[in-house]
């Protein structure tokens, strides 16, 4: 009849199970998903893949200016942004973002490099047709015929990120 | 085209639901999706022991279509909600919203119709 | 005698200390007696069946996962499994014994939660912290696999996303084997508590007949003797695990707290199992083709059956995605149980169908 009598004396008699939140804050887990942190501007292309991927709609990539910006309040955390960005520049901090008073975006500007290159087409003397160029692409923009000995490129779907260039065994992507 | 599914007319609807019924199908609910076509496409969703068999319908916009919450009468929420959400035209439900289910006064009417045209803006920075 | 009641109407909601959610119902009163209710909705819709026909098929899974917290991962996989049938994609057998883990978990946690919130109900407040004490051993697993508490995102189109390592596979049977044994003692309370029993027990009776026909669903209906459980179908592993509906005859509040309490010692189970059995393998595979057609995905979330209709229309876009959940299903059976009770009795009874008024509303 009095069954709740058990767990109330078992819980007099244990430690509380809560902390002494702030002041005993718990360890993040290694691999939670706690806030995006931003980009690493040495190595971002700007080629907008995250921002077209996100289903918040939270970044902003502006490739001629060179500016990479999210709206941390649309942003849901699902790290997409991370998992598809082809130079895996984005970072997500496991630790969750402390409540805030007032909106506020996190904008960065890349590093200055020369004009954004986009592949235009290959050597035709050095590509193999391996097709490693179109698994590569995270867009799903080049298509490889091994026996036609073809290669094409969907100019719309391209995002200009060169991933097809760096895993060219050849180097036989020739950039605009 | 959907497995297990039934093409009807619409005269057919009742007769063919309370025979579902007199087998001893349960109502699960009703689907509706926009053709684009000015037509929209009707399922209605019974099931007996996980077995899901389906009634399939196309209307258009101003047909009017019979009430089946004579036959079950939990099928008035989705009733409800297709009048609302698609502005088809049922008679006679149980619990008639009148289009203030889930829509208050100010909202877009019909709503998930294609021609409803709602598009996701970028709401402007407040500084 | 003279007949001094009278009939009053109470609007009880949107908001009110027992409901999680906004809901409402207008009740007509005797007295202190429900006559009838009628609900009212609308509080909480957010269009996001709309919107995930203006995002593409990757994105939705977001979308659709934001249409319920508690049953979240379960709609994601409900999502998932109609494209992958749509496209037909054929899961990896590791994938789908992680999404039974990740299912299983989200149960547990749904029926803790649940329990804490039956409890306050009737104002049992440490029951109430207890059950959610509990739970929060749930959600740091989920944390530590899946990287976020309950909106986990771990379903894409294809597999998941994270796969589980051996160690933590060990720790997650020995956390379920703990939560299983602190689950005795709140278990005694709920089924044998003088109060408790007092409070559910006749309270809120849908017989069997009543449950099938107003199409109830889950707990609900099997509180009310119809062993239907849409796991039996086998999606995900369940094919391969050893599970049971668990049902109950007397259909009251009482044999639905029996029925929750029951799935959640199966819930533990399972994932016992699944933690076993797991193949080694891929985690994920690209979806074959892009979608086209039409299909009927349906699948068992914590408060009972949900189903989903898609239609591709061939391109990244889908050209509808209705969701019918499970809450939905069970408001009719909701009013069949109000009339006749005392308005005192109302939370015990709404809360004993498990409502989620986000996931109606969508």
């Amino acid at each position: 009849m009095f069954e709740f009598l058990r767990p109330v004396f078992r819980n007099l008699l244990r430690r509380p199970s809560t902390r002494e939140y702030p002041f005993a804050v718990r360890e993040p887990f290694r691999d939670a998903r706690g806030h995006i942190e931003g980009i690493d501007r040495e190595k971002c292309v700007f080629c907008g893949i995250c921002a077209k991927k996100c289903p918040a709609d939270a970044i902003r990539v502006d490739r001629q200016e060179r500016v990479w910006e999210l709206d941390s309040f649309k942003c849901v955390v699902c790290s997409v942004c991370a998992e598809s960005c082809p130079k895996k520049c984005i970072s997500v901090s496991p630790v969750h973002r402390a409540p805030a008073g007032e909106k506020s975006r996190c904008a960065i500007e890349g590093a200055k490099m020369e004009t954004p290159k986009k592949p235009a087409g290959i050597n035709k003397e050095a590509c193999v047709f391996c097709g490693i160029c179109a698994k590569a692409c995270p867009e799903g923009a080049i298509s490889v015929d091994r026996t036609e000995k073809m290669w094409s490129l969907d100019k719309e779907k391209c995002a200009g990120c060169m991933a097809c260039a760096e895993k060219c065994p050849k180097k036989a992507i020739i950039a605009e | 085209m959907l497995k297990n599914s039934k093409d009807i007319t619409i005269d057919e609807l009742i007769s063919c639901v309370s025979n579902l019924k007199y087998r001893g199908f349960r109502f699960v609910t009703a689907s509706c999706a926009d053709n684009r076509d000015g037509t929209f496409s009707l399922y209605y969703h019974f099931d007996k022991q996980l077995e899901l068999e389906n009634i399939a319908l196309t209307v258009s916009r101003d047909t009017a279509i019979p009430c089946i919450t004579t036959l079950y009468l939990c099928a008035f929420l989705v009733e409800n909600e297709m009048k609302e959400l698609f502005g088809l035209t049922i008679e006679n439900i149980a619990i008639d919203y009148e289009g203030r289910m889930f829509l208050t006064e100010d909202a877009p009417r019909e709503p998930m119709t294609y021609g409803a045209n709602i598009l996701i803006e970028r709401k402007e920075e407040e500084s | 005698m003279e007949d001094n009641s009278f009939n009053s109407l109470i609007p009880f909601g949107p908001q009110h200390p027992v409901l999680p959610e906004p809901i409402q119902i207008k009740l007509v009163l005797e007295d202190e007696k429900i006559i009838s209710a009628e609900p009212a909705i609308g509080y909480v819709h957010r269009g996001l069946e709309k919107l995930a026909e203006k995002k593409d098929i990757h994105q939705s899974i977001y979308v659709v996962e934001r249409i319920c917290g508690i049953c979240s991962f379960m709609h994601a996989l409900c999502y998932c499994q109609g494209l992958e049938e749509l496209t037909g994609t054929e899961v990896p057998p590791r994938a789908r014994y992680l999404r039974t883990i990740w299912g299983e978990l989200h149960r547990t946690h749904s029926h803790l939660l649940w329990l804490g919130l039956m409890a306050d109900s009737y104002g049992f407040e440490s029951l109430f912290y207890q059950c959610w004490r509990i739970r929060e051993k749930v959600l740091d697993i989920m944390e530590a696999t899946a990287g976020s508490r309950v909106i986990i995102s771990a379903n894409i189109l294809g597999g998941v996303r994270r796969d589980i390592g051996p160690d933590m596979l060990g720790h997650i049977q020995k956390t379920a084997k703990e939560i299983a044994d602190s689950l005795r003692d709140i278990e005694k309370v709920f089924l044998n508590d003088y109060t408790v029993c007092h409070r559910t027990q006749g309270i809120g009776i849908l017989t069997k007949e009543e449950a099938y026909e107003l199409g109830a669903v889950g707990p609900v209906l099997r509180a009310s003797g119809v062993p239907q459980d849409v796991r039996s179908l086998g999606y995900a592993a369940y094919g391969e695990l050893d599970f049971e509906p668990a049902t109950e005859t007397a259909g009251d509040s009482y044999a639905r707290t029996k029925v929750r309490l029951k799935e959640l010692r199966n819930a533990l189970s399972l994932i016992i199992q699944a933690a076993e059995k797991i193949p080694e393998g891929e985690i994920s595979v690209k979806l074959a083709r892009k979608p086209e057609g039409e299909t009927v995905s349906r699948l068992e979330q914590p408060r009972g059956e949900c189903l989903y209709y898609i239609k591709a229309n061939g391109t990244d876009v889908l050209s509808r995605v209705r969701v019918r959940t499970p809450t939905f299903a069970n408001i009719p059976a909701l009013l069949k149980m109000l009339p006749g009770h005392q308005l005192s009795a109302l939370p015990v009874i709404l809360l004993s169908i498990d409502p989620c008024i986000s996931c109606t509303e969508r």
